[in-house]
């Protein structure tokens, strides 16, 4: 199933987007409620202090002090006490109110209430279930009903002796909601921007993904530009970003390949239509023109004759050219092995050994005992075969062909060379090509097919060697053949 | 009428030859491209029947040659390329006609005869001039209905006078047209084949129609 890349890096950014985004709200809103409470623990301890700090405990043996505010009155086992407030508790309007939201109530060591803010009446704040004289705080529902948030600690009351059970416990609670209030809004706040912002983000990404694949579309309009009929564009040009290159490389890569595949199909093509269009011409118009009247029996027997030679000439035609391609095309295996240099061009010369006695060419195989090549046999024989065959094709009468070889590091290179050379200078880069023919007679039944030598480069091109021509001075003409060592 | 043929393969060169002499042509031919273009050059060839893979110089540069020196003789190509680009190339190159090998050699005959009623402005295959019948196409001779067997040379003789009726024809226009290299080069022959031709048409007891241009040539036809 395809997908879309751009869907799926957009779907990706929004996603990656979003999840970050409700990480950073999720934090924002932990940290704002965290100062919030802070704040208002702060509050809520200062004034469970300041209710604290403004009572006093003394004796009832010394109440000659005079009296400034209230008092209530509590006897704790055989201990009189009396609880006494520096300031009028009632100025602190907040406590004032009945059920208003903010309540305190104090108690003494046995957990008897001593006083309650007069906000609760007749009601108990039973938050903490232990009280130490580390402050502590919890959040809690208020006997009105509302969420709160209550102190409380044990303190020694101003003029009270550190004894056991002088230390009295303060509870201090008040009504939170103006930080939920706060935080309402908070959270409404990052929902909304958090909305916007994906929405952004979103318009963003689509922007970006765009710009980011726009050398993928393009690389995917070149390619499809490509002509898979003919193959004249092979090459994908190089501006692409870096994570491109190496489609870019590979592509170009296989272009190159299937080009020269198609090239070598076609020259195959080619060479078929050349080297077999000519001999049937000469077939059909050998036979057509003899049949055109009455002719006397030997007539008859010259125009076959020369049907059966051109015939036996296309099929050593075919068997070059079908061996050829299959050589090219890898479907043949190949023998690598080290080659006697000497030899085999020793055995190969054999074949020609006739032709040359009849033409009074002398021949010199003036390669070391030593030398070799690393090659496959049937393909080096085919070369040279083809070689000798061109040198002798063209030698002058009585003249010579040599053979040397010369050995660098890696290549062996085997001259061979033939006296009698009518080719010109300009014509060499010609002489590999399949249709070219530097003697002016062909043969009457072209028994030298002419691409002799364009075999030879094509063999040589597989064995991972190559093959140069050169004239020297005084019609000499030299193939150089260079083959791989090992 | 005379061809030349330029073709390195030896059995196809040797055939066409063969086939176009028997046909009433003469031929000259080469294999090679530097010589057929010396050929086409030296020569006025009714048709040049032209290869273009050849050796020395390859057809396509004698077509361009030929027609940068105003050669207007009728070409025909014989390749072996068969593609659209090819066929393009060679007829934008100044040829007439392609013809992609293998080919019947009917069809080149019938080529070359289009060709040549083309060059003297010929637009059927028979010819009539006065009580004189002349079938291009079967190469046959009637006068007053009546058919007159000629040889080869004597046909070839006739038929380029006929295509040139009215026209003086001087003794060098029947040599290069009717005669090939391999003619005895004799320079009565001409006056010896009109001899033939006249006594042939004399059988018939009729005027020889063929009138000798003192100083000049000859003329078929009716004497102005």
């Amino acid at each position: 199933m395809t997908y879309s890349l751009r869907s799926r890096l957009l779907a990706g950014v929004v996603a990656g987007i979003t999840f970050v985004l409700c990480v950073f709200c999720l934090v924002i809103y932990t940290a704002t409620r965290q100062t919030l409470i802070y704040q208002f623990d702060k509050s809520l301890l200062s004034t469970a202090k300041m209710l604290s700090a403004v009572i006093e405990n003394e004796n009832y043996d010394n109440d000659d002090n005079e009296q400034q505010g209230p008092q209530d009155e509590i006897v704790i086992g055989s201990l009189h006490r009396k609880i006494d407030f520096q300031f009028d508790v009632r100025a602190i309007p907040e406590f004032n109110n009945l059920y208003g939201g903010a309540y305190y109530q104090f108690r003494d060591a046995n957990g008897i209430t001593i006083i309650r803010s007069p906000s609760l009446p007749n009601t108990d704040l039973n938050i903490f279930k232990a009280i130490s004289d580390i402050p502590q705080y919890t959040e809690c529902i208020l006997p009105d009903g509302s969420a709160g948030r209550a102190i409380g600690f044990q303190f020694i009351p101003e003029g009270g002796k550190k004894i056991a059970g002088s230390t009295l416990s303060i509870i201090v609670a008040k009504d939170i909601s103006s930080i939920s209030g706060h935080l309402h809004f908070l959270v409404w706040l990052l929902l909304i921007s958090s909305a916007v912002m994906i929405l952004l983000s979103i318009i963003v990404a689509l922007l970006v993904t765009r710009a980011g694949l726009r050398p993928i579309h393009t690389l995917a309009d070149e390619i499809s530009a490509i002509d898979t009929e003919n193959f004249q564009k092979t090459h994908i040009s190089e501006k692409y970003p870096r994570e491109l290159l190496p489609v870019n490389r590979c592509l170009n890569n296989l272009l190159q390949r299937i080009k020269s595949s198609f090239d070598r199909e076609r020259r195959f093509n080619s060479d078929i239509a050349h080297e077999l269009r000519t001999p049937l011409a000469g077939i059909q118009s050998t036979i057509e023109v003899c049949l055109s009247r009455t002719r006397q029996a030997e007539d008859y027997q010259a125009a076959l004759r020369t049907s059966l030679q051109i015939t036996k000439s296309m099929h050593r035609m075919i068997d070059t050219l079908l061996s050829l391609a299959k050589l090219e095309s890898n479907q043949i295996t190949l023998n690598y092995e080290h080659i006697s240099l000497k030899n085999t061009v020793a055995d190969c010369w054999q074949s020609f050994a006739n032709r040359a006695y009849e033409r009074k060419i002398t021949f010199e195989n003036r390669i070391a005992g030593d030398a070799v090549c690393f090659s496959d046999r049937d393909q080096f024989s085919i070369i040279l075969f083809n070689i000798l065959d061109n040198a002798i094709e063209h030698s002058n009468q009585a003249g010579r062909i040599w053979v040397k070889a010369e050995k660098s590091t890696d290549f062996v290179t085997l001259s061979i060379s033939n006296t009698g050379c009518k080719i010109k200078q300009e014509e060499i880069p010609n002489i590999f090509d399949s249709f070219w023919r530097g003697d002016k007679s062909r043969k009457d039944t072209d028994k030298h097919c002419g691409i002799g030598l364009a075999v030879v480069q094509r063999v040589t091109r597989v064995l991972g060697g190559t093959v140069t021509a050169e004239i020297k001075p005084q019609e000499i003409f030299t193939i150089h053949l260079s083959l791989p060592v090992s | 009428m005379r061809l030349l043929i330029v073709e390195d393969y030896k059995p196809l060169q040797k055939s066409l030859v063969k086939g176009l002499r028997e046909a009433g042509f003469a031929v000259d031919f080469s294999g090679d491209g530097q010589e057929g273009l010396w050929y086409a050059k030296s020569n006025e060839y009714d048709v040049i029947i032209l290869d273009i893979m050849l050796p020395g110089l390859d057809g396509l540069n004698i077509l361009k040659q030929l027609r940068s020196v105003g050669n207007k003789t009728h070409i025909i190509i014989l390749t072996a390329k068969d593609t659209l680009e090819d066929k393009i190339k060679g007829l934008d190159f100044g040829a007439d006609d392609y013809l992609i090998k293998p080919f019947a050699f009917e069809e080149l005959l019938a080529r070359v005869r289009a060709l040549i009623r083309r060059n003297y402005q010929q637009k059927c295959n028979r010819l009539t001039i006065e009580d004189l019948d002349i079938d291009l196409n079967k190469q046959q001779v009637y006068r007053n209905n009546q058919p007159i067997s000629l040889t080869p040379r004597e046909y070839a003789l006739l038929e380029y006078l006929a295509v040139r009726a009215g026209q003086i024809v001087t003794r060098t226009d029947i040599w290069e047209h009717v005669y090939d290299f391999n003619s005895s080069a004799s320079s009565n022959v001409v006056d010896v084949y009109i001899g033939y031709l006249r006594k042939k048409f004399e059988k018939q007891g009729k005027a020889s129609l063929i009138h000798t241009i003192r100083g000049r040539g000859y003329m078929l036809g009716v004497q102005l």
